[in-house]
């Protein structure tokens, strides 16, 4: 018996977006929703049966009530049955929407952090699932064995191979104890490929679209069938707005915007960008030109200074001179700083220094 | 650079003239005369009139001061020799700027020298700027002490370290202070305003966070009282539907009741005028009337029978009474005489005494006689108890026989008695009178009671004849109702039947017409086809409504004004939550603006740091000129002093220690005379000269009354330092005394001029 599934996870609806603007701000939570709402459209092409929601559909339990109405609309239109296993973003409490809301019955949400079954023999399948019911859990799976007929599916949100995990830790040895044929995961925001774990097979998709620069890349969700001892699962990407870090060494630049101009990529217009500009730059940097100068190739991009002091500029810490005392004397805390942060406190300082020493003009505008 | 001629119309000067050479100048100008005119001009000439300075209360600005009193615009030339040539500076004023139109010519032709403007001459002829000049090479009594400035530091910063004049510590400082006051200072700054950014969007954030409880809130409460409304609509149907259910039934009922009751009418018409016409209740009532007059003959008939049998019952029990009497047949007088007779001769044998065979003498008797026989039978004979015995027992026993013949006399007279009284069948006279009495009564009693046999007898026959009278009208009027009606004794049935019918009728006629009263009143504003044609709606299992209409309706008005109240609620939460703003974005800005904290916090921390750094460094650079200031402002002092104070230290800001010849203590120039003082700050400003004014082409130093408070001994050993220096530059002392003429009178390489 094979069943047809799509796993998503970490949804985060209605969380807020790194680096962008007001406007870009609104226009991105609209295109968040659009995508849930394509959710719906794949169910219906794929003929999935069953949709594995484990965890972070939400941001939190303050979710705005047109998030709401878009989420009982999207799971209306499905036909499938939908298992939502709540994580440590959207647990179960007394003013969750997943208390408050009228969902409809193909919709089963694991509310309790004791492992549910739920049956389904006419479909040739079960699922357990449990939710967590605060923003740390426990471990959830401890001595857990499936048992029964058909394909034994579990929905859950947790933390693999992290034993010191807050976040329901959960070993490889009870997934391979567990009995279950797939374990859908949520969680980890980047795709983890299909693993298997003694008999079972396990995945996180990752989350559906990044949100910030810690989630860069390609994001989607995982469609496929699954039967006893069978799983073959794809990664199909959304299409949405990808976040991406691009470094750009201005060692040998002579100006940033020239150094810059030959890394950009191509087909950016989509997607938000961090440039981090790194090696050794003397100059000084105008981010807020340069970023004027090439947004329009972006949908939204940020510019960060990590350039270090030229050596040369170091050199001058030699000379007998206002500047050149100044120089030495931030050299010896450069060289006695005992983390980074203070390394590059130090280096800021120094930038504001010599543009103080030369011509007045203040540093970075 | 030495100034050679000057030629002003400046303040008090109108157009005057002053020759200088090289080497030192006194310049002899009793007050009032122009001392200070002299040098603002000369300063004048040099770097220009500031017009954009203003006057202000208790200070007049240079344009303002040196205004020519004569009238006449500001102008003036100056002659001088720099770079070996002879050069003449002019200046004039230039529409209302004055002395603003210079021109630099070499002197004696009109070739202008390059390089000299009227922005750029002071600095290149004096080799400073004019704030250095103004604080180094320009000495004024009221000006002696040296005031930090931007310039001073860099020469003199330059001159302790490998150069760079073009930078200034103070300079430096200042940007960056201003810098870091950009990013916070106080409450002010681009911290500050993200901060309170950050604060405010968190605080819209937190407000959302509730109004969106509250709107969650406030529409499970909508739903509720929805549910609670819909129930009430509900059962407002179901009320409706069964109203319209009874109020068909009603209908239907009615028309049935009329339908019955016209049915009844009709049966009940048809039976009472069966016999042709209809009874009227007063033919009715004439009936009844007629059979109560039966039914009161009757009664009187009754009971004149009831009483004339009573009667006969009477005569009979009397006669029956007076049967048991022995008198019975006699008259009550008979009786009487009779029984008189008798009593007569019973009292005439006498009273019967009652006599007892055994009364209490007689037992007493024969108990003594007994008593007496036995204790003569114990005693010996003879004895005297024996004859005591005896004589007692004979007593008795006499006793006794007596009594014996009493009773039996009385026994016969007794027996005599009873005789005449056993024919009366009394036992005693009493009672014999006692019977007579009884007998008379009786004879009596039975007069009177034939006396009512014949009243009973003659009521009777007349109530017989009233009876037969009644009957007959009585079945006359029955005939009209009952034509075959024969008897009377059907009559209050048959009365009974009509007036029964008469008002069942009158019922049947009063249902009726309710009936159709009410018929017609549910059918008022009805479609009564409707109503009636409406069926199946209220399942006859359905239960009765649980409220009534004004239950429904209060129910209803209610759950209406809660609803409105509570989407009056919700739509201010959503223009709350609206004006509050989109809660992602607000999330998105605090994010940047935490971002932009963290970046203005390092860049002020940076710019901070850079701040103490440069602080240290510019301390390292000063800690270096300081001693040569010091030791050079201390060499000057002794040669000032005459070798009075040795030693001088400054510290950043140029106050200074001083320390006498012999003295291991400094101590604060505070604690110096004023003359002391002024020698100190002299020394001060001729070794700033010394460092900071360029050595090649040397320009002149100018001191203004510079010596006024020093006595004659410390003046003479300035004077004599200032011809030496004279060796180096030009000099230029002016002064209102005349001992500095006096001092250097014959000296052949000292000019002295004495204005006028």
């Amino acid at each position: 018996m094979l069943i047809k599934i799509l796993h998503a996870a970490d949804f985060h609806l209605d969380s807020p977006f790194d680096s962008l603007s007001g406007e870009k701000a609104r226009e991105r939570r609209r295109e968040q929703r659009e995508l849930f709402l394509s959710i719906s459209e794949i169910c219906e092409r794929e003929g999935v049966e069953a949709v594995l929601l484990p965890g972070d559909l939400l941001d939190s339990e303050r979710t705005s009530f047109e998030t709401c109405e878009i989420l009982l609309e999207v799971f209306k239109s499905i036909k499938a049955e939908v298992f939502i296993a709540p994580g440590n973003h959207d647990y179960v409490s007394p003013g969750s929407p997943y208390l408050t809301l009228k969902f409809p019955k193909n919709v089963h949400i694991f509310t309790s952090p004791e492992i549910t079954k739920l049956e389904f023999p006419e479909k040739g399948f079960t699922v357990w699932g449990a939710g967590f019911a605060g923003d740390s859990s426990p471990p959830l799976m401890t001595g857990f064995r499936a048992g029964g007929e058909g394909v034994k599916i579990m929905v859950m949100h947790g933390d693999v191979k992290q034993p010191r995990s807050t976040y329901n830790p959960i070993s490889e040895a009870e997934i391979a104890a567990s009995g279950l044929d797939y374990l859908a995961l949520g969680h980890v925001h980047s795709f983890s490929g299909i693993r298997k774990a003694g008999g079972t097979f396990y995945a996180y998709p990752g989350c559906p679209e990044g949100r910030g620069f810690d989630e860069t890349g390609e994001k989607g969700v995982l469609i496929g069938t699954v039967g006893q001892g069978f799983c073959d699962l794809k990664f199909l990407p959304l299409g949405g707005r990808k976040y991406e870090i691009l470094n750009v060494d201005l060692s040998e630049a002579g100006d940033a915007l020239s150094a810059i101009l030959p890394h950009l990529p191509r087909d950016s217009g989509r997607d938000i960008y961090k440039i981090v500009l790194t090696g050794e730059f003397e100059g000084s940097l105008d981010l807020e030109s340069l970023a004027e100068k090439l947004s329009d190739r972006f949908y939204a991009l940020t510019i960060k200074d990590r350039t270090r002091i030229r050596r040369d500029i170091w050199e001058k810490a030699g000379e007998d001179t206002l500047r050149g005392i100044f120089l030495r004397k931030m050299r010896k805390k450069y060289e006695e700083a005992k983390t980074e942060e203070e390394r590059e406190r130090i280096v800021l300082a120094v930038r504001f220094g010599l543009s103080a020493l030369d011509n007045g003009e203040e540093y970075g505008t | 650079m030495i100034i050679k001629k000057l030629t002003a119309t400046f303040g008090t000067l109108q157009n005057e003239e002053l020759r200088l050479t090289g080497g030192l100048n006194i310049v002899e100008a009793p007050n009032e005369t122009g001392k200070s005119t002299w040098c603002a001009f000369i300063r004048a000439m040099l770097y220009g009139i500031d017009t954009a300075d203003r006057d202000k209360a208790g200070y007049l600005s240079a344009k303002t001061r040196y205004r020519p009193w004569s009238g006449q615009p500001m102008e003036g030339k100056m002659e001088l020799v720099f770079g070996g040539r002879s050069i003449t500076l002019q200046r004039k004023p230039l529409g209302n700027y004055p002395m603003r139109d210079f021109t630099a010519f070499y002197t004696g032709t009109s070739e202008p020298v390059p390089k000299l403007t009227d922005k750029t001459a002071g600095e290149v002829l004096t080799g400073v700027s004019e704030p250095i000049f103004e604080r180094s090479a320009f000495i004024r009594q009221s000006g002696l002490a040296v005031s930090q400035t931007a310039e001073l530091e860099k020469r003199i910063a330059a001159l302790v370290s490998t150069g760079e004049e073009s930078v200034s510590y103070s300079e430096v400082d200042s940007i960056l202070r201003e810098w870091l006051r950009k990013r916070k200072y106080n409450q002010r700054g681009l911290l500050p305003a993200a901060e309170a950014e950050a604060r405010q969007v968190r605080d819209k954030l937190e407000a959302i966070e509730r109004v969106s409880g509250k709107l969650a809130e406030l529409r499970q409460e909508k739903e509720h009282m929805e549910s609670y409304r819909d129930e009430f609509l509900r059962e407002s149907e179901k009320l409706e539907r069964y109203e319209k259910k009874k109020a068909r039934e009603s209908y239907q009922n009615a028309l049935a009741e009329l339908e019955a009751a016209q049915r009844t009418v009709d049966e009940t018409l048809s039976e009472l005028t069966k016999n042709g016409k209809m009874p009227t209740r007063e033919e009715i009532a004439e009936i009844r009337a007629e059979l109560e007059k039966l039914a009161a003959c009757d009664a009187v008939h009754s009971a004149a029978s009831v009483r004339r049998e009573q009667m006969k019952k009477t005569l009979e029990s009397l006669n029956e009474a007076k049967g048991i009497y022995k008198f019975n047949g006699m008259s009550p007088e008979e009786c009487e005489e009779k029984a008189n007779r008798a009593a007569a001769e019973y009292l005439a044998v006498g009273e019967a005494k009652s006599a007892k065979v055994f009364d209490a003498k007689v037992i007493v008797s024969l108990a003594l006689a007994v008593a007496a026989a036995l204790i003569g039978a114990l005693t010996p004979l003879g004895t005297p108890g024996y004859i005591a015995a005896a004589a007692l027992a004979i007593v008795c026993g006499a006793f006794i026989l007596a009594n014996i013949s009493k009773l039996r006399k009385a026994a016969q007279d007794a027996e005599r008695r009873a005789g005449i009284l056993k024919e009366f069948g009394v036992s005693s006279v009493s009672e014999l009178m006692g019977l007579v009495r009884e007998y008379k009564e009786i004879c009596y009693k039975e007069s009177a009671a034939l006396m009512s046999l014949n009243s009973a007898d003659e009521e009777v026959s007349k109530a017989e004849k009233e009876l037969s009278e009644v009957k007959g009208a009585l079945l006359e009027k029955l005939r009209s109702l009952d034509p075959s009606a024969e008897d009377v004794g059907r009559a209050p049935a048959l009365v009974a039947r009509v007036e029964k019918l008469l008002d069942t009728l009158e019922i049947a006629q009063a249902k009726r017409d309710a009936a159709k009263r009410l018929a017609e009143t549910l059918a008022e504003g009805v479609n009564v086809d409707m109503l009636l044609s409406e069926t199946g709606e209220y399942p006859e299992d359905e239960t009765e409504p649980k409220y009534n209409r004004a239950e429904i309706a209060a129910s209803l008005k209610y759950a209406e004004k809660q609803l409105m109240a509570i989407n009056s609620s919700i739509s201010m939460a959503q223009g709350e939550l609206k004006a509050l703003g989109d809660p992602v974005v607000l999330r998105t800005r605090a994010a940047e603006l935490d971002e932009r904290i963290k970046e203005l916090s390092a860049q002020y921390d940076a710019i901070a740091l850079a701040i103490d750094t440069l602080s240290e460094a510019n301390a390292d650079i000063q800690s270096r000129f300081a001693p040569l200031l010091s030791a050079r402002t201390g060499e000057i002092l002794a040669e000032l002093t005459g070798g009075r104070y040795e030693r001088v230290s400054f510290d950043k800001k140029l106050s200074a220690e001083t320390e006498k010849a012999g003295d291991s203590v400094s101590r604060s120039m505070l604690y110096l005379s004023e003359g002391a003082t002024d020698q100190l700050y002299l020394a001060l400003r001729l070794a700033v000269c010394e460092l900071v004014l360029p050595k090649e082409e040397p320009c002149p130093i100018i001191l203004d009354d510079a010596l006024s408070s020093f006595d004659d001994s410390r003046m003479r050993l300035a004077l004599d330092f200032l011809k030496k220096v004279g060796e180096e530059r030009q000099v230029i002392l002016f002064t209102c005394h005349s001992r500095e003429a006096k001092y250097f009178e014959g000296v052949r390489d000292v000019n002295i001029v004495k204005l006028k």
